[in-house]
């Protein structure tokens, strides 16, 4: 099985043999609900392509993106660190594929394999760190700077550098009006660094993204490689 | 609903709107176009304050132009906006 999520490489093969059985390829519509907030959750997606947002509510019926998962993670963490359900909606924004495990089969993977806990265990500290430091980058740093800390970000969890975000979308992740992304994403496009066709967004110079991202993007990167990085921490 | 495309100029070059919004009415877009000119001017972290030939290009779904709103109209208050553009 090529697996692309980066949870489930970097399991040691016979963990991996382990779940597999209970692993079902699924694909991912966008637009399609995965998890509404507080219902019990029955299926985790360790997600191979595409990416989900997570939805956090911001005032009465209204809902904004928090944050984009893509193959970097798993949809449905909760259920692993003892909660049913969530204060999230969980909602594919772009398709792809997952590999999805019913719910209470992945919480006896947590108990049965030490390895597999260990590694939700790592990914939850990344999550941990993503969330602190975005909250801290968002309350201190530019919108170009956490601009280009959201584009590096989405094509290390989608995977490749063609990104078919919205303006829209990238409006409500950044906590501003559309118009001043527009004008962020026009002035990286003069630059070379981008390109956009209708929907998308290319990533040319990633070298010069870096430099405009703040260092919100490597400390947060450096979370999620520990998880690969340390098979017995 | 009608749709708008809010396009903004700095006076040579157009960043352009391919997204749209669906608002109830012209009023709506003015209004609409208003905060997107306050968002930039108090986000602007690098530039040098000088908004002077910046405005808020308003198309409709034919391309045709509805109104402009020029950011030093959108701080003096809020009669700002030529309607039919220019």
């Amino acid at each position: 099985m090529a697996i692309c999520n980066k949870l489930l490489n970097s399991l040691p093969p016979e963990e991996l043999r382990t779940i597999a059985p209970h692993l079902e390829e699924v694909a991912l519509h966008a637009r399609q609900v995965l998890h509404l907030k507080g219902i019990p959750i029955e299926h985790l997606y360790f997600v191979e392509e595409g990416l989900v947002s997570v939805f956090a509510e911001i005032g009465e019926g209204e809902v904004v993106e928090a944050w984009l998962i893509g193959r970097e993670g798993l949809v449905g963490l909760p259920v692993l660190l003892g909660g049913a359900a969530s204060p999230f909606r969980r909602v594919v924004n772009v398709g792809g594929r997952a590999l999805r495990i019913p719910a209470d089969r992945s919480i006896l993977m947590m108990e049965e394999r030490p390895a597999f806990r260990r590694l939700i265990l790592r990914y939850a500290q990344a999550v941990t760190v993503q969330s602190a430091q975005a909250g801290a980058c968002a309350n201190r740093h530019s919108l170009h700077q956490r601009l280009a800390r959201w584009l590096l970000s989405a094509e290390y969890r989608l995977g490749r550098n063609e990104l078919p975000l919205t303006h829209a979308l990238l409006s409500r992740l950044l906590g501003t009006r559309r118009a001043s992304v527009t004008v962020a994403l026009g002035k990286l496009e003069a630059a070379g660094i981008i390109r956009q066709r209708r929907g998308e967004i290319t990533i040319l110079d990633r070298d010069r993204l870096e430099a405009a991202a703040c260092n919100c993007h490597r400390i947060i990167k450096a979370a999620y490689d520990r998880i690969v990085a340390d098979p017995d921490a | 609903m009608p749709r708008f495309f809010f396009h903004v100029s700095d006076g040579s070059t157009v960043f352009v709107d391919d997204e749209a919004v669906e608002l109830e009415s012209v009023a709506a877009a003015r209004d609409y176009a208003i905060r997107d000119a306050r968002d930039l001017m108090c986000r602007d972290e690098e530039g040098d304050g000088n908004w002077s030939g910046w405005r808020i290009l308003v198309r409709d779904e034919d391309g045709n132009d509805v109104l402009a709103v020029s950011f030093l109209d959108a701080v003096r208050g809020a009669a700002g906006g030529e309607p039919g553009g220019g």
